[in-house]
């Protein structure tokens, strides 16, 4: 079987999966989450000429009443109709079913799950999860591999994991909840060390004088505890009621032998990154909110010397019956030059069905590799509800910088959304 | 190859037409009092806890004559307490006999519209987006109340250029000073290869 050819097995478990969830013999009763998405857009492209890429995204979910069931899959395709380009590059199906409800369930499938990944990436798992103590406690192990899906970039290269996951919920009105997880990885290129990674966390809310909100968040080598890949502590202080203040700190390292996920830090970085941010919202009334952001990065450039980011946010949000309108001026430093931006979005609804929706964005950039740019961004467009569950947007939009002096899009945007008893 | 795919991608669409034509008539209930199972509840909750009629209604069972008695507020209201505190008292957590109810906001928020009005303030935080991450990591189950995994898929591994969901249409032009000043954030959806398919020419 070539490579390519792998696709095909998957995208008829995909299929038929979707006839299983929507028959009513075969699905007994419960939840079901469906979603469609497809995007398409006639442009210029770099090189000027005319391009019109289609995407789709699909995703189906459904899960029993008492959640002893859920099969969860996703589908993206994606075709230039003018090139005649087709690629798939997404394909996930996963299922847990839970035979004693609360003391047990089994899980196997492709996907991306918090509860069995570390980072954002694919992984084909089958394990199990069991519940203690009414549920305040649950271990779960699970085996499998992890892969890399990029646009265009199946990757043959994998690892193999295995690994262990549990949590603990303390019975209060204010709980502890504490995690904990292991991951072995193995990776298929022998020239990759094996890893034993670790993941652990608190969070707590105190009652009382501004209702800290605290947590403690961190990731490290087991055999290596020298070397700590992420070290994340935060409190949000919630000042008055109408305003919190939050504060972050963190600590983060990324090594570029780490495996198939080649981390983009590591091409910027040497070593250690530690990021201190802070940031104040307030909320005038249940529909402005104003915010007003800071943080600084300093992290290892080329040894021995160390380098600086800085970025300056100050949002506001208004949602309101006649108006909903977000803007967020900011400015970004660091040695690759600087940049000061604002993004204006705006959506004015006609009737219950029909809104506009308006989008200007303007950046001026100072890049070290070029003379200063100004970049903008204009987008006006109509969004329709139909049928109740069907949204149709279509718009245009007109962009300009000095690389490519006019870009003319029209995008349409089709999305069904469906959350019903079946 | 060509072909193949072309036929799939056909193949997808009648499904999903299909399908659709199909769901649109399923029936569809939005009251949370029909999605109540009382008869459930008798069985497996209020038997075994000893739960009598009065901890929720206006009425109570008489021990001596096996009767519905009603109180004086039965008049006003069948329910002794508004429905939203007599449901959330079990099924929210914090006390450890009811721990097992199901959690799950969609258990009895069953409409699209019912789960977006219930949606946590901590949400519509300016830095939501940016802090949901570790919220995610450090309390994975409490999301998974009222989200599913396609939600995480959407942002974090669907690729489209259309209308960039995380980024703005300008980013592309200044991305190069915003990940030299925080270079850790674009690692949470993508890797080195994203970056060699435009730089290095893939």
């Amino acid at each position: 079987m070539k490579k390519g050819d792998k696709k095909i097995p998957n995208i008829v478990f995909f299929i038929l999966s979707l006839l299983f969830l929507l028959n009513p013999v075969s699905a007994v009763a419960g939840l079901l989450r469906f979603e469609s998405e497809n995007y398409g857009s006639v442009k210029n492209g770099d090189d000027l000429q005319m391009k019109l890429p289609l995407y789709e995204y699909l995703s189906a979910s459904y899960a029993t009443d008492d959640q002893s069931l859920q099969i969860n899959g996703n589908l993206g395709f994606f075709e230039d109709v003018a090139e005649g380009d087709t690629q798939f590059y997404l394909y996930l199906m996963d299922a847990s079913y839970a035979p004693m409800p609360d003391l047990f369930k089994i899980f196997g499938g492709r996907s991306l799950n918090i509860f069995r990944s570390i980072d954002s990436i694919t992984t084909d798992t089958i394990g199990g999860e069991f519940y203690l103590l009414e549920k305040q406690i649950n271990i779960g192990g699970f085996w499998g591999a992890e892969r890399e899906l990029e646009l265009g970039n199946f990757s043959s290269q994998k690892a193999y994991i295995g690994g262990a996951y549990s949590s603990y919920q303390t019975s209060s009105m204010f709980p502890y909840i504490f995690y904990l997880k292991y991951l072995n990885r193995n990776y298929s290129n022998p020239a990759n060390p094996i890893e034993n990674v670790m993941q652990g966390g608190v969070h707590k809310t105190f009652p009382g004088f501004w209702n800290p909100e605290v947590f403690f968040d961190t990731e490290f080598d087991i055999f290596d505890p020298s070397h700590l890949k992420r070290l994340e502590v935060g409190t949000d202080l919630y000042t008055t009621l109408r305003s919190v203040w939050r504060l972050r700190g963190l600590t983060y390292d990324f090594l570029p032998t780490q495996g198939i996920q080649q981390p983009i830090f590591s091409i910027f970085s040497q070593g250690r990154l530690y990021e201190a941010s802070t940031q104040f919202e307030y909320k005038f009334t249940e529909n402005l909110i104003t915010g007003v952001g800071f943080s600084w990065d300093n992290y290892l450039w080329q040894d021995p010397t160390r380098t600086n980011g800085y970025l300056v946010e100050f949002d506001t949000k208004y949602y309101g019956d006649l108006l909903d309108w977000m803007n967020t001026f900011f400015y970004f430093e660091s040695y690759g030059g600087d940049v000061f931006g604002d993004r204006l979005h705006i959506g004015f609804p006609l009737t219950d069905e029909i809104k506009l929706k308006t989008k200007l964005e303007y950046d001026w950039y100072d890049k070290v590799t070029s003379s200063e740019r100004f970049s903008f961004h204009a987008e006006e467009g109509i969004e329709f509800w139909l049928l109740e569950k069907l949204r149709l947007y279509l718009g245009g939009e007109f962009n300009s910088n000095n690389t490519l002096e006019y870009d003319l899009r029209f995008d349409a945007r089709l999305t069904y959304v469906l959350w019903s008893d079946v | 190859m060509r072909y193949k795919n072309r036929c799939l991608s056909v193949i997808i669409y009648v499904t999903l037409t299909l399908s659709l034509s199909h769901v649109c008539l399923a029936e569809s209930y939005g009251d949370i009092s029909v999605v109540f199972d009382h008869q459930l509840h008798e069985r497996k909750v209020f038997s075994v806890n000893k739960i009598d009629c009065s901890h929720c209604h206006n009425f109570y069972l008489d021990p001596a004559t096996q009767k519905v008695m009603p109180n004086a507020a039965l008049k006003f209201s069948t329910f002794n307490k508004p429905l939203k505190q007599i449901c959330h008292s079990c099924h929210t957590g914090g006390q450890k006999e009811y721990i097992s109810a199901p959690h799950a906001c969609y258990t009895c928020h069953r409409r699209f519209e019912n789960i977006l009005a219930i949606k946590p303030k901590d949400h519509e935080n300016l830095s939501w987006k940016q802090a949901h991450s570790t919220a995610a990591r450090v309390n994975g189950q409490y999301c998974m109340n009222c989200h599913m995994i396609s939600q995480c898929v959407k942002c974090h591994l669907r690729r489209q250029d259309v209308e960039p969901m995380n980024h703005s249409r300008n980013f592309r032009f200044f991305h190069s000073i915003q990940v030299r000043a925080e270079p850790h954030r674009c690692d949470a959806c993508h890797t080195r290869s994203f970056c060699e398919n435009c730089h290095l020419g893939n």
